[in-house]
Order: C-alpha cells, then sequence, then structure tokens
C-alpha cells in the first residue's frame, strides 16, 4: 500500500494535466459525436462539456492549494516541492482548458 | 559505512562479480555501459547512412530536370531517409545515452533490467538491418516515411516495400517500448539513497518524461502497423473506403505517434542543455520546479497536436481550432525553459567552451524553428505552405537544431566519460562552423524554396521555376554540412585513440556520473552514496574518494551477487536491494526468435512466424524462471545502519512496476483500437455494415465468466498465497488458468464463428481484430497464472515470496478491464449504433 500511496502522490501532481487531457478528447469526441449524428443542441453539449471540465479544473486548484498549504515537516524534503508542482500545474492546466476550448465560445459550426 | 573488508579486497571482488565477458562472449554483456555505447555506436552508422541519402537527394534537386535518379529510386531514397533518421537514429541514440547515463546520475550500478535492454538492443539491431538492408536490394519502402494509404496498399503498393517498413519498424518499436518501460521503472524505483524527487538531476526529469511519452506515443503506430499489415496480407480492409474503412484513421493513428514524437526527440536535447548549461555557466539552475513543470506540460500538451499535421485532411473547422489552439499553446512550456536558461546565464559567470558553443548554436537554429513552427499551428497559413519545402525547413530547424546541436554539445561534454582524459577543443570549433553555416545555407533559403511553391516529395522540377538558385544553394550548403559531421568523427576518433592528460572532473560540476573513476568500470561506483541535494559531488569534498574507499552503501560484496539500490519513488528512502542478472545469452536468443518471427511475417511463411512467436514465449519464460530466491530473506546491512530486504521479497520489486507500465503502453494501444473502432462507426464511408454479427448470448456469459474466475482466482490464490497456504494457492492458480482459458475460448469464437466475412467490410475487420486481441491476452494470463503454479510447485514461492502470483494478478486486473470493454464494444456497440 506504501508503494501505491507514493505513486497515488505522483499522480496527484500530474492531476491537472491529466484533467486537460479528459477535456481535449472530450471536446473532441462530443464534437464529432454530436455533429455526425445531428443531436440536438450540439453546441450546447461541447461547451457544457467544456464548463464541465473548467469546473473540475477549478476544484483542483482548491484541493491543491489547500495541499499546498499543510506546513511541510521537512522543508528540504519533498514535499514542497511536490505540493509546488501540484498547484502550478493545476493552475496552468486551468488556463489549457480554457484557451484550448475558447473557440467553441467563439464561433460553431458542424462543417 | 566503514566496509569490513579491505580496499583490494573489496575491489576485486566488485570487479570479479561485475567482470563483462570477453571474446565471442562479449554479445551476451548486459551491463548498461556496454550496451549504451552499443546503441550509440549503431544509431550513429545509421545517422551516417541517413546522411549518405540526404545528399543523394541535394545532389538529385541541385539542378532542374536532373537525371541522376529516377523518381523509384528518389522516391526509395526520400522514404528511408526520414525513416532512418527518425526511427533508427534521433529515438535510438537518446535510448543509447540514457541507457548509459541514467544509472550514473541516479548514483545507481545499472538500469533496473539490464537483460531487457539487451534485449532492446538486438531488437533495434535487427529491425534496423531489416529496414537498411532493404535498400540495397532495391526493395525500401518508397511510400513517405509516413507511409499514408491508400499509396502503401497492395493495391499501390504491391511489392514487399511498405511491408519492410511495417515489419522493420515495429520491430524497432518493441526496442523504444522496451526501453521506454525500463527507464521509468529505473527513475522511480532504481536511484540511490536519499535521492528524493525533488533531487533528481534535471536531465532524470526530462528523461522520465520522455520515457513515459515512448510508453504512450509508440502504441498507436505500433497498431497502425498491425492493421496495415493485416489489410496488405489478408485483405482485412481496415483502410478500405470502398469497403468501410477509412485512410484517415491510418493518418490519425500515425500522428497520434507522430507529433509526440518530434517531443520525444527534443526533450532529451534540452535536458542535455539543462545540464551542461548551468555547469559551464557557473550558476545553479534558475527555476528547477517550473522546469519540471514544464517539461510535464509539453509531454501532455504534445499529445494534443496531432491533427496539425491533417488540418489539410478536410476535417471540420471547429476540431481543426482545438489542434491550433493546443499548438499555440505547447510554445509556453517551451519558453518556460528558454526563459531558465537565459536567466541561469545572465546569472552566472559563462565560460565558453566548445560544448557551450553547440548550445548557442541550438539557441540560434531551434528558435527559428520554433517561431515557423508557431506559423504552421495557425490553420490558414498551414494550407498555404503545406506540402511545399517550407515544411522540410521548419522540421529539420526544428529536429537538427532541437537536437544535433545538444548531441553535438553532449559528446564534447561527456566525451572525457570514455576516455579518461580532457577535451581537445581546436578541431571541434571547426566543426561547430562548419555544421552552422552548412546547416544554415541548407536549410534557411528553403524556407523561400517552399513559399515559392515547391512542392516536397518530387524527383525533379522543370527549369523557369524559379527555384533554381535556391535548390542549389541548400545544395551547396547540404555538402558543408556534410563535412562537417565528416570532421566530427574524425575528431572523435582521433580524441579516442591520442593519448592525454588523465582528468576526473574535467567541468568542476557535483553530479554524480562524475562522482567515480572515468571510464567507468563496470559497477560504476564502489559503494553508493546517501544524497542530501541535487549536487551531492559540491557537498562533499572528495566524494569521487570517499566511494571508491567504500564509505558509502552496499560497499562489501556478498554470495556474488550484482547489488544495487531501490528507493521510495517520492523521498528516495531506500527499502529494497536490487539483484541484477550477470551476463546471459538470452536477450540475443529471445531477439532472433522475434527477428524468426518479424522475418517469417515479411516473406509471408506464416508457419516460420508461428515458430518463431512460440520461440519469443519459451525464452521468455526460461528469461524469468533463473530469477528469484528459495529461501526467505531476512533484512540485510546496507550500510549506514539501515537494512533491506532483497527484492524478490519486496511487496512491488522493479519488475512488478516494469509490467505496470509495460500493461499502461498496452492500454494506450487498445485505447487506439477502441478509438479507430468508434471513429470507423462515426466517419467512415459505407457505414453502417451490410450485415452485423450475431448476438450469442452463451458466448458473452461464457467469456465474462472466464474473465470472472481467472481475476478471482489470481485475486484469491495472493490473498490465501500471503497467509501461507501453499495448497490453497496453488488451486486458486489453477482455477485462474482454467477461467483464462475459458474465456480465451470465448473470445476466439468472435473471430472464428461469429463475425461475417472479414474481407467484406471494416466492421467485420475491426471486430475480429479485437477478439483476436483478447484471445492473445487471456491466453497469455494463463500462461501467467500457469507459470507461477510451476514456480509455486518448484519453491519458489512463499508467503513472503509472492512476486509471480502479484504478477499474474496485475496482469488479469488489465486483461479482465480490457475484456468488459472489448465485449461491450463487439456485442452492444452495434446494437447502440444501429438503434
Amino acid at each position: 500500500m506504501r508503494e501505491a500511496a507514493a505513486f497515488g502522490v505522483l499522480v496527484a501532481m500530474i492531476a491537472g494535466f491529466l484533467l486537460w487531457t479528459s477535456a481535449f478528447v472530450a471536446l473532441y469526441a462530443v464534437f464529432s459525436l454530436a455533429c455526425v449524428h445531428d443531436w440536438p443542441m450540439p453546441r450546447l453539449l461541447v461547451v457544457g462539456a467544456w464548463l464541465v471540465h473548467v469546473a473540475g479544473h477549478g476544484a483542483l486548484v482548491a484541493w491543491t492549494l489547500r495541499w499546498w498549504r499543510v506546513r511541510p515537516t521537512d522543508p528540504t524534503g519533498s514535499r514542497p516541492f511536490l505540493r509546488l508542482a501540484a498547484v502550478t500545474i493545476a493552475i496552468a492546466a486551468l488556463g489549457a482548458t480554457v484557451w484550448t476550448g475558447l473557440p467553441v465560445v467563439l464561433t460553431f459550426g458542424c462543417s | 559505512m566503514t566496509p569490513d573488508l579491505p580496499e583490494a579486497d573489496r575491489i576485486g571482488s566488485l570487479e570479479k562479480i561485475w567482470a563483462p565477458p570477453k571474446g565471442w562472449r562479449a554479445l551476451s554483456a548486459v551491463n548498461h555501459s556496454i550496451v549504451g555505447r552499443r546503441f550509440m555506436v549503431t544509431a550513429f552508422a545509421f545517422f551516417l547512412f541517413g546522411g549518405v541519402l540526404a545528399m543523394l537527394i541535394r545532389a538529385q534537386l541541385a539542378l532542374p530536370g536532373n537525371a541522376f535518379m529516377g523518381p523509384e529510386a528518389y522516391n526509395q531514397v526520400f522514404t528511408m531517409h526520414g525513416t532512418v533518421m527518425m526511427f533508427l537514429f534521433a529515438i535510438p541514440v537518446i535510448e543509447g545515452f540514457a541507457i548509459y547515463m541514467l544509472p550514473k546520475m541516479l548514483g545507481a550500478r545499472d538500469l533496473a533490467f539490464p537483460r531487457l535492454s539487451a534485449f532492446a538492443y538486438w531488437c533495434y539491431l535487427f529491425g534496423g538491418l531489416i529496414v537498411a538492408g532493404s535498400l540495397l536490394l532495391g526493395l525500401a519502402p518508397d511510400s513517405g516515411w509516413f507511409l499514408y494509404t491508400p499509396l502503401s496498399s497492395s493495391t499501390y503498393t504491391p511489392g514487399i516495400n511498405a511491408d519492410v517498413w511495417l515489419i522493420g519498424v515495429t520491430f524497432v518499436e518493441v526496442s523504444a517500448v522496451a526501453a521506454g518501460v525500463e527507464f521509468m521503472a529505473t527513475i522511480l524505483k532504481v536511484r540511490t539513497a536519499g535521492m528524493a524527487l525533488n533531487r533528481m538531476p534535471l536531465m532524470v526529469w526530462y528523461l522520465w518524461v520522455t520515457a513515459a511519452m515512448i510508453v504512450f506515443g509508440f502504441p498507436p503506430l505500433i497498431l497502425g502497423s498491425i492493421l496495415l499489415e493485416i489489410e496488405r496480407a489478408f485483405d482485412w480492409p481496415f483502410f478500405d473506403p470502398a469497403r468501410g474503412g477509412d485512410p484517415l484513421l491510418w493518418q490519425h493513428l500515425f500522428w497520434l505517434f507522430g507529433h509526440p514524437e518530434v517531443y520525444i526527440i527534443f526533450l532529451p536535447a534540452a535536458g542535455i542543455v539543462s545540464t551542461i548549461l548551468p555547469v559551464l555557466a557557473r550558476h545553479p539552475m534558475v527555476g528547477y520546479t517550473w522546469i519540471v513543470v514544464s517539461v510535464v506540460g509539453l509531454g501532455f500538451i504534445s499529445f494534443g497536436l496531432w491533427v496539425h499535421h491533417m488540418f489539410a485532411t478536410g476535417i471540420p473547422d471547429l476540431a481543426l481550432s482545438f489542434f491550433s489552439a493546443a499548438s499555440l499553446l505547447v510554445v509556453l512550456p517551451t519558453a518556460v525553459q528558454f526563459f531558465a536558461w537565459l536567466a541561469t546565464l545572465l546569472k552566472g559567470r559563462p565560460e565558453m567552451h566548445l560544448p557551450m558553443l553547440f548550445i548557442y548554436g541550438f539557441f540560434f537554429t531551434f528558435i527559428i524553428g520554433g517561431l515557423t513552427g508557431v506559423m504552421v499551428a495557425v490553420v490558414p497559413f498551414d494550407w498555404q505552405v503545406h506540402d511545399t519545402h517550407f515544411v522540410v525547413a521548419h522540421f529539420h530547424y526544428v529536429l537538427i537544431g532541437g537536437q544535433i546541436f545538444p548531441a553535438l554539445a553532449a559528446a564534447y561534454y561527456w566525451l572525457p566519460h570514455f576516455t579518461g582524459r580532457a577535451v581537445s577543443q581546436r578541431l571541434g570549433k571547426v566543426v561547430f562552423w562548419l555544421i552552422l553555416v552548412g546547416f544554415t545555407v541548407t536549410f534557411l533559403p528553403m524556407h523561400l524554396t517552399g513559399l515559392l511553391g515547391m512542392p516536397r516529395r518530387v524527383y525533379t522540377y522543370a527549369e523557369g521555376a524559379g527555384w533554381e538558385a535556391l535548390n542549389l544553394t541548400s545544395s551547396i550548403g547540404g555538402f558543408i554540412l556534410a563535412i562537417g559531421f565528416a570532421l566530427f568523427i574524425i575528431d572523435m576518433l582521433v580524441q579516442l585513440r591520442t593519448p592525454g592528460q588523465p582528468v576526473c572532473n574535467p567541468w568542476r560540476t557535483g553530479g554524480l556520473e562524475w562522482a567515480m573513476d572515468i571510464p567507468p568500470p563496470a559497477y560504476n561506483i564502489a559503494s553508493l552514496p546517501w544524497v542530501r541535494s541535487r549536487t551531492p559531488g559540491n557537498d562533499t569534498p572528495d566524494l569521487t574518494g570517499d566511494l571508491a574507499e567504500g564509505r558509502g552503501l552496499l560497499a562489501t560484496p556478498r554470495n556474488g551477487w550484482r547489488e544495487t539500490l531501490a528507493v521510495d519513488m517520492i523521498d528516495g528512502q531506500p527499502d529494497q536491494i536490487v539483484l541484477l542478472p550477470g551476463p546471459t545469452w538470452i536477450p540475443l536468443y529471445t531477439a532472433i526468435a522475434a527477428a524468426v518471427f518479424f522475418g517469417g511475417l515479411l516473406v509471408k511463411v506464416y508457419a516460420v512466424a508461428v515458430l518463431g512467436a512460440l520461440a519469443v514465449l519459451a525464452c521468455g519464460l526460461v528469461w524469468v524462471w533463473d530469477s528469484g530466491l528459495k529461501e526467505d530473506p531476512e533484512r540485510l546491512d546496507i550500510g549506514c545502519g539501515a537494512t533491506a530486504l532483497p527484492h524478490p521479497a519486496a511487496i512491488m520489486p522493479p519488475s512488478l512496476w516494469g509490467l505496470v507500465f509495460l500493461l499502461a503502453s498496452n492500454g494506450a494501444l487498445f485505447a487506439s483500437l477502441v478509438f479507430g473502432t468508434l471513429f470507423l462507426w462515426t466517419v467512415a464511408p459505407n457505414w453502417p455494415p451490410p450485415v452485423l454479427m450475431g448476438s450469442d448470448a452463451p458466448v458473452i456469459v461464457g467469456t465474462l465468466a472466464g474473465l470472472v474466475l481467472a481475476l478471482g482466482g489470481a485475486l484469491r490464490a495472493l490473498r490465501v498465497g500471503g497467509r501461507g497456504h501453499h495448497g490453497g494457492r496453488q488451486a486458486w492458480l489453477v482455477v485462474a488458468t482454467l477461467g483464462g482459458l475459458v474465456a480465451a475460448g470465448g473470445f476466439a469464437a468472435v473471430p472464428v464463428v461469429l463475425v461475417p466475412p472479414v474481407s467484406g467490410h471494416a466492421y467485420a475487420a475491426v471486430t475480429a481484430f479485437a477478439g483476436a486481441y483478447m484471445v492473445f491476452h487471456a491466453g497469455l494470463g494463463a500462461v501467467f497464472t500457469g507459470y507461477a503454479f510451476a514456480r509455486g510447485r518448484a519453491g519458489w514461492l512463499s508467503a513472503m515470496r509472492m512476486v509471480e502470483v502479484r504478477a499474474a494478478v496485475i496482469w488479469w486486473v488489465y486483461t479482465a478491464a480490457a475484456g468488459g470493454v472489448t465485449l461491450a464494444v463487439v456485442h452492444l456497440l452495434p446494437r447502440v449504433a444501429q438503434s
């Protein structure tokens, strides 16, 4: 279990970009399926998928900030580094998802 | 730790235990320094081969209407140039560098799986020889290095040229994935004590992200290659639009690999810059955490760019905008690194040694390649220059600027590691200027050639198009570039052979790779340090001497074991002693068996291919049988008052992490298959298929039952085995094996009985393939549990030693999950899609 927990810490560090990956796949997949199958209100579906992910990113940023604020027992150990990296990645990934999905707010068309 | 043996005895024992085999037995060596050197030398030989092909291309294009080469030969030459440079040089040279350098930077004595790196080398060599040798026979691939369908289909490329690419490159990719898995497991676990994540050298972070990208990025192309080879050999129409296939599926699978590939090449080179630059700037690297974050970011975002190679394929505009946005986004993490490098230079006192010259060359060239990359990331601009020489100029600026200049810096920086002597910098400066000038004269005008409309992949052009002077200039530059590389070879040979002043740490750096005798002994370091910073060499006045005298960990050899440490992956606390294997022929035999398999496929003698596959399986079983202990070990002293268990008794030894990462790679292949299936259902022409697979509830129930029995049996075997119930463990392993066979039988019914004729429609082909994929995994799962059973009978297992059972559980967790998804895709998706 100790190994799994350690690996979990590593995954938490990169969680922001894992969520960005999910957002990117969701945007492309929902857009493609909605357009090909003539689903009703395709733009709403794509924007919805985007907003759900942006909200998820927001929650992740909040969680990593709380983690970051925990006082480290060893200031020279790995925890301060991991927390700073996790917060930075979470914020960067939030920006990445907002930027990547911005076109669906500005314009829409299945052609 | 104070060593309890006299130094001479201790060093003598280490040398005896780690002695590399001599003469023809040297082929059985698995030591990382030897394998790494072989990789780098072979990669450089292929680089020269690819360079000669480049010279042929430039000779042909120097003049309009040139009759030097005809179109058939030219097609083979430019295809082989790209293929050789990307698959046989750019990636393998990184692997070779990492195999040689990683353990030294991590303070370890070898990689986690020395036999796997030896196997990776042989696969690379054999696959490379298949690809390169084909040119001598006039049978080389000729459809471009991306082998687009339908040009590469059997209709338009009927010979074996395309098969050579598909089979040879896949063989090489097996090597790359093996190396990627090895690097991931090694970096996470096989470090010296105290090397927490925040104390890892930046180069190690770069290599870890690169390894992860190889592990996740190569499988889409491996899948694509398998599908295309099956289409060519057996007429399963995955990419034939007349029968429900789609050529765009090939492009998606290729570029899902192809774009991350660019960053797989760039990131280690950037790691080299982040290693050398602070040393020669005499200032610690600015922004360690920011660089780690940006490298991780690059690793992810580079997977969201693949469609920017497909902007001209008719994909809807809004979808293009996602990829265009991601393509622009990737500039940010790259810029973070550039600003960190500039800040380090500004805060330090840079010394203009030869490696620094090449780093400045990297800055100059890569920036231009990056800027033109931003230009082609913008869809309307890309449409204008698509398939022109502008793109050729752009990617050469990225690849040569982004990899070759840092690689040359690395060659001069780490040369003392191989010679034990200081570098002579005189000839190197001439090399630098020849290469920089030759490169610029070749590729800078090529942007204009492209903007003037000259397309790529044409063997000649008519006079009067306005491209003559530019092409002649590029060709002259190409030959200057070639002279530069020839001089580099001469310089290296001279420096390797000329006696000179011995040195220990020529660049005065605190990195662990210099805290050893150079050239390093086979065991790297006589004892392992307990590090407390990123530059341990700066913390201790004579770290090299201390370690050589045994004032470190694992100083005293025991039982003839090759020992190194495994640590907690976050904090670097020692938690296992890894017992490494010595020289063995099994990696070479396994690679030969794999060569028989691939060779049988290539010449289409499938009985030979089957024999090769069985031989690979047999070699694999022999390979793993030798590992482990037959008695429960106690915790052993490692020095400094610390103890650790030998890895066969650990809960998660590095080998199981290797399996996890291998399955992650396999999962990427499976995800690509699911993507491909959904893509065909959604986008491909001539869907829905005329005939669907019949519904067969008993098959579904039987398959599910088999999966549940196999996974449940393996889990129960682990649980009761952990309590020491030998008989119960063996019984549950039998149950799991039988469950695996039942599941394999259930999945086999899909391609054998249930699907309509596979040549009729891509639906039947992809469904049959999904079934066959699961037959392979469930069958191999049965082998896993059967093997664990045999190990138990032979006395290798106990409540403490359960590695084989854990491996079976890990395998079955993956197989059961993939099996569930496959059942849904195969049996439910057609019903849902039709409704």
